[in-house]
């Protein structure tokens, strides 16, 4: 298709709107109410446009390009028009900063006074310098309002964790209600009263707390002013810089920018181009990730333990006692546990670890008892492929979808979302929880097409859960559907498939020596005479340790994760590990070094991640860096029972998958971030 | 404990506190503060004294909601008690018969000058009042001021108040209109007292402004409101609040009032977690 905008040629591949189409060339078109990840909604008239043989204006964002328009973006009269709009929108809007000759000496001076509680220009708020109205009243040229400023009514909203609602800044675009309806499905926000006197608000005014909200930040992402705002960081300067992560609050692997000022994270937004969740973040990955990372909680030196009390000590001291008393422990009486959320590279040097200095016991972790596991071993146990890895938007594509056992919005958010796309476009839901029988499910499956079945780690923890997988089988394959196993720690695919690359001797009956590397695995301290642990955060784990190694999270370190879909993800060092903390592979490396152990020769996670490829086959594009997904093998015969995937723990020692969906590295997010925690503890039912 | 008669919202982030205090109030002098604090475990504020009722035995002050005790302040209700109320303290400002007077007010300093306005209309001077207001709705009291002094006029970025701009420029156009004029008095944000300074600077008008550094004790002892005037080291608030515009640092005074801004922003996202329920 071929059009003309301000005399320029323009070729378009598919349908656009004149919008899309002039900003895909490089011609800015003021605009407010538009967004991307949005369906048109011509509300804010910024982007009107002039069409050669069209009577008026049309807005760009809601006008389909065709072959052969003609189209004028900034003639004098539509200049004028802008501004006129502009003005009237300012008119309700703290506007003196924006036409005040005195903003930059002021910007530089009374930048105490962002602290106010109301915000009454652009000096006091917390966007000033990323605020869209700023942008567009440059780009109209706008120098003065001639209409009195008149403030919308209503204070500050405080009373939510998280978000504070501002109504006097709200230029009423529309674009957190369409965001909480349209993507996220969650229809919280909406508009309030008709008229002058409208303002965004919720059913009954109620706060978000008690209207099911789930906190995602998309409307405060999405907000073009400071109307919707961040409370933690909204007094904060800006930040200086940004790095993209992979999130691994959990086991979607969302992409993060982690923003940083003066060397610290100073908040997190979801990376509008994540593989995974495009521009979508939930509560935690949003909001926690910093408070999580600066947690007073946090181990910042090593700990040993000297008269029946911990004390700090430095890294030589610790790694020197560790090897000496592990050394003199027999190799086959010791246990090594490790956590599914750790990175690959983490977890690769705990198994070579384990082989290679402490005689080659199994490493127990939660991977063991996960859901990927479980449909691993239904199609061994049936001699057939059964794959793992999907695509998040093969759900969305779905037509009959069955949930079970899994609160989308707290376990599973952005799965959450394809699901919610699906159902938009008449997809069939079907929630069940991981105890209800399922013949009623049978009856109801009869009918429609191809089925999703998602479930977590919950159905496998009941009585029955691996011959109740079977039965779902048998019920989705056959009409060509699938099982989608949802598992909830950042890296239990990783973790799986480590571990099956590492042949294993059986765990030792009495162990005399418990090695825990992350905190994850619920084991309790038994009889062992030395625990030795590496830990992001101070936990039972660490108060029973004798030798504590403080590690970093994957935010602190570069790493490789794998997804609930098996996307191999490398998420680099976002931000300096605080205190003293190091990367798992380098606490284990030292360790091993001192223990004359071979095979640690690596001085990087990309050099970890080159033996890591050549040891464990479905990893091999880690090595590359680039996304990929772990390879699957077709076929594989079932192994011989007691083979390292049906590893059981030490007799005496308990392990399970965490209950807790919010648990991060032994911190359990819900019970030590008060804003999460009345978010998780509210009663109001969930949608 | 001294109880709280008034808490009102004059405009957006500015409050009105009106206290039941008979001992301070029978002493109060214009340019005075006090010494506030609304609970036991808080920070000591200075607050200007911007009224007071020596008959009903109560002292107002006018302040910006700025911080973690100024919105535990401007939270609180009459009846409510705070737990420190200390005053007056430092040197009154200076009233006589000067000539005409103009007055520089802005923000909390509507109120804080509003008592010097009074005295100086009573000494017998011409009093012509400057109110800074970024738009209308922060300019408060413009009836109290239009009841003592011969002229009222404003700066301010809203057209319902003309839209004539910042301070400097309106100044100068009054201070040619009223010459000559024997002296300028401005209270407010230390960027308004800074550009009005700058201002009269070159014409040599003596203009005095009421400096605000971080203060803690009020009586001289702590040495946190150093700043410096006529090239030494002084204590707003035993050796002022009110200092010789000409003569301030003012550099040194816009660096220390950012001394404690990382921790102060610490405080009031505690405050303001320690709320939520």
């Amino acid at each position: 298709m071929k059009l003309l905008i301000d005399g320029r040629a323009i070729a378009l591949e598919g349908p656009a709107t004149l919008l899309e189409a002039a900003r895909a060339n490089g011609i800015d078109i003021p605009s407010l109410c538009d967004h991307p990840w949005l369906a048109p909604y011509a509300a804010c008239r910024l982007c009107l446009v002039e069409v050669k043989g069209r009577k008026g204006c049309v807005p760009a964002c809601s006008t389909a390009a065709e072959e052969g328009m003609d189209v004028m973006t900034s003639t004098p009269d539509l200049q004028s028009l802008r501004r006129g709009i502009l003005e009237l929108i300012l008119a309700e809007h703290p506007h003196a900063c924006l036409i005040c000759c005195e903003k930059p000496s002021c910007d530089d001076l009374k930048s105490t006074i962002r602290k106010t509680g109301e915000v009454t220009g652009c000096v006091l708020c917390p966007v000033n310098g990323r605020c869209e109205l700023q942008r567009v009243a440059e780009a109209v040229g706008l120098d003065r309002v001639p209409f009195p400023s008149h403030r919308r009514s209503g204070e500050v909203r405080r009373d939510d964790p998280f978000i504070d609602r501002d109504n006097s800044l709200c230029i009423l675009c529309g674009r957190c209600v369409r965001v909480c309806h349209e993507v996220r499905g969650a229809s919280v926000l909406t508009f309030v009263s008709r008229g002058s006197e409208t303002v965004i608000g919720t059913a009954l005014d109620r706060r978000l707390l008690d209207s099911e909200c789930q906190f995602c930040g998309a409307c405060v992402d999405v907000c073009p002013t400071g109307s919707l705002t961040e409370r933690a960081v909204r007094y904060d300067r800006p930040a200086e810089t940004e790095t993209k992560a992979v999130c691994t609050l959990c086991g979607q692997g969302c992409g993060l920018c982690v923003k940083l000022r003066d060397g610290r994270v100073a908040g997190t937004s979801p990376d509008p181009e994540g593989a995974v969740n495009r521009g979508q973040a939930c509560v935690k990955g949003r909001f926690l990730v910093r408070p999580a990372l600066i947690h007073p909680r946090r181990l910042l030196k090593p700990l040993i333990r000297e008269n029946g009390e911990l004390r700090e000590a430095g890294w030589e001291e610790a790694l020197t006692l560790a090897a000496t008393r592990l050394a003199g422990i027999e190799p086959g009486q010791i246990s090594v546990a490790a956590s599914a959320q750790s990175s690959c590279e983490d977890l690769f040097a705990v198994h070579r670890f384990a082989a290679e200095a402490l005689g080659g016991p199994a490493v127990a972790g939660p991977w063991t008892n996960s859901a990927a596991a479980g449909l691993r071993d239904l199609g061994r146990a049936a001699g057939r492929a059964v794959p793992l890895n999907f695509r998040l938007s093969d759900i969305a594509l779905a037509g009959t979808i069955v949930v079970i056992g899994e609160d989308l919005p707290v376990t599973q958010p952005i799965v959450g979302l394809s699901v919610h796309r699906a159902v938009a476009r008449g997809a069939a839901l079907i929630r069940m929880n991981a105890g209800e029988g399922l013949r009623r499910l049978s009856d109801r499956l009869d009918a429609s097409g191809p089925v999703l079945i998602l479930f977590g780690p919950e159905l496998l923890k009941r009585g029955q859960g691996q011959a109740r997988l079977a039965e779902l089988w048998d019920l989705a394959a056959p009409g060509g559907g699938r099982l989608l196993a949802l598992d909830r720690e950042s890296n239990i695919r990783g973790g799986l498939a480590i571990a099956e690359a590492f042949p294993a001797r059986p765990a030792a009956k009495a162990a005399r020596a418990l090695y825990i590397a992350g905190p994850h695995p619920r084991i309790a301290p038994g009889k062992a005479d030395l625990v030795i642990v590496q830990a992001s955060y101070r936990d039972e784990h660490v108060s029973s340790a004798d030798i504590v190694f403080p590690e970093a999270t994957s935010f602190e370190a570069e790493g490789t994760f794998v997804n609930i879909e098996g996307r191999i993800q490398v998420s680099p060092t976002a931000v300096a590990p605080p205190g003293e903390a190091w990367p798992g592979w380098r606490i284990l490396k030292e360790l091993a070094a001192r223990l004359g152990a071979p095979g640690f020769d690596f001085a990087s996670p990309a050099e970890v991640r080159i033996a890591l490829s050549a040891a464990v086959p479905p990893l091999a594009a880690a090595a590359a860096g680039g996304p990929a997904f772990l390879a699957e093998e077709a076929g594989r015969p079932a192994p011989s029972v007691g083979g390292p995937a049906d590893e059981r723990p030490t007799r005496g020692r308990r392990l399970a998958a965490p209950r807790d969906p919010d648990d991060y590295k032994g911190l359990s997010l819900a019970a030590e971030i008060k804003g999460l925690k009345l978010v998780r503890g509210r009663r109001c039912p969930r949608s | 404990m001294p109880k709280i008669l008034t808490r009102e919202r004059l405009a957006p982030n500015l409050h009105l506190l009106e206290v039941l205090a008979p001992e301070v109030a029978r002493k109060c002098r214009p340019g005075q503060f006090v010494i506030v604090m609304p609970d036991e475990k808080g920070e000591r504020i200075p607050l200007s004294i911007a009224d007071w009722d020596a008959g009903r035995g109560s002292v107002t002050a006018v302040f910006l909601v700025v911080g973690t005790t100024t919105r535990k302040l401007a939270a609180l209700r009459a009846g409510d008690e705070l737990a420190v109320f200390v005053g007056p303290l430092g040197r009154p400002s200076e009233i006589g018969a000067f000539g005409t007077v103009v007055l520089v007010a802005g923000c909390f300093g509507i109120g804080a000058l509003w008592p010097a306005a009074r005295a100086l209309k009573a000494a017998g001077n011409r009093v012509v009042a400057l109110i800074d207001a970024k738009t209308a709705e922060l300019a408060y009291w413009k009836d109290r001021y239009r009841a003592v002094c011969d002229k009222v006029a404003f700066s301010s970025r809203d057209h319902a108040l003309g839209s004539n701009g910042f301070v400097p420029k309106p100044l100068e156009n009054l201070l040619e209109a009223e010459a000559p004029v024997a002296r300028v008095i401005a209270v407010g944000c230390t960027y308004l007292m800074y550009a009005s300074a700058q201002a009269t600077r070159p014409l040599g008008i003596k203009t005095i402004v009421s400096l605000n550094p971080i203060m803690v004790d009020g009586t001289g002892m702590c040495g946190a409101c150093r700043c410096t005037a006529e090239g030494r080291t002084k204590f707003a608030c035993v050796d002022g609040p009110d200092f010789d515009g000409h003569q301030v640092d003012w550099d040194e005074l816009f660096m220390r009032r950012k001394s404690y801004f990382d921790d102060e922003i610490r405080s009031l996202c505690r405050y303001e977690e320690s709320e939520l329920a």
